[in-house]
């Protein structure tokens, strides 16, 4: 659906018979940016975890 | 350009790609508090010979006879970490663990040389579109063991892609004659 142009929606809105409504404003073009996540693209990095060992009965 | 293969093999398979790879460089014990340090790799990819892993996996999941012997079991599978090509260019690739590497220029006949996997110590792949992965370059210097079970566990969530067989075979060649060198005196 996000896909399908703009144009199809303005035709379609035509149709129906609100013309004091004002027209909506589209925009020329879809401005989506789709962002494919890259794997490899950070840095190894060191963790540290420390934890206090238990000895069941503490 | 390297060929891949996306489909997921339950098994560790020489060449496998996965994320998210720590390894373990200590654990201490010191009054009372336990201390592990560790690094994650984003990638990391696998360099066991491919006939130890199937064997270790035939073995270690057999259902219906189990071996009398351990034998084909592996203590652990060798990998090694895949860089961003860009940070190993600039020598920040490990700048998160305090270490500044080497710049290379890849305009320059040694970047040039990196690049067309004419440097010894280096393994440039560049990965079809296909495949979300930055251009990589391994770095024979570097490598480490992760546990079997784990590994294979941690694939199920975590791979990206496996190498094909020519292009594994290429990685490991250049890893075993790179480990194998003979450092003479200067």
């Amino acid at each position: 659906m996000a896909n399908e142009p703009l144009s199809d929606y303005t035709a379609n809105s035509t149709t129906t018979n609100v013309s004091s409504a004002p027209e909506p404003q589209t925009p020329a073009s879809l401005d989506v940016k789709v962002e494919i996540q890259k794997y490899g693209l950070a840095k190894p990095k060191r963790i540290v975890i420390r934890g206090k060992v238990s000895h069941g009965g503490d | 350009m390297v060929e891949i293969r996306t489909q997921r093999i339950s098994r560790v398979v020489q060449g496998d790609i996965i994320r998210d790879v720590e390894q373990i460089e200590c654990v201490t014990l010191r009054a009372g508090i336990v201390e592990v340090q560790k690094i994650a790799f984003p990638l990391v990819v696998v360099l066991t010979q491919d006939c130890d892993l199937e064997q270790d996996f035939r073995f270690r999941w057999a259902r219906a006879k189990k071996p009398s012997t351990h034998d084909k079991y592996l203590l652990s599978v060798l990998v090694a970490p895949l860089y961003n090509a860009e940070h190993v260019f600039t020598g920040e690739h490990l700048s998160e663990l305090g270490l500044k590497m080497q710049a290379i220029n890849r305009k320059t006949t040694e970047g040039r040389y990196l690049v067309q996997n004419e440097r010894l110590r280096y393994h440039f792949l560049d990965f079809p579109g296909t495949v979300p992965v930055v251009p990589s370059i391994v770095d024979f210097k570097h490598y480490f063991s992760a546990n079997v079970e784990a590994l294979k566990k941690q694939k199920r969530e975590k791979f990206v892609c496996r190498l094909s067989e020519l292009f594994r075979e290429d990685l490991s060649v250049r890893f075993a004659g790179y480990l194998s060198r003979i450092g003479l005196p200067d």
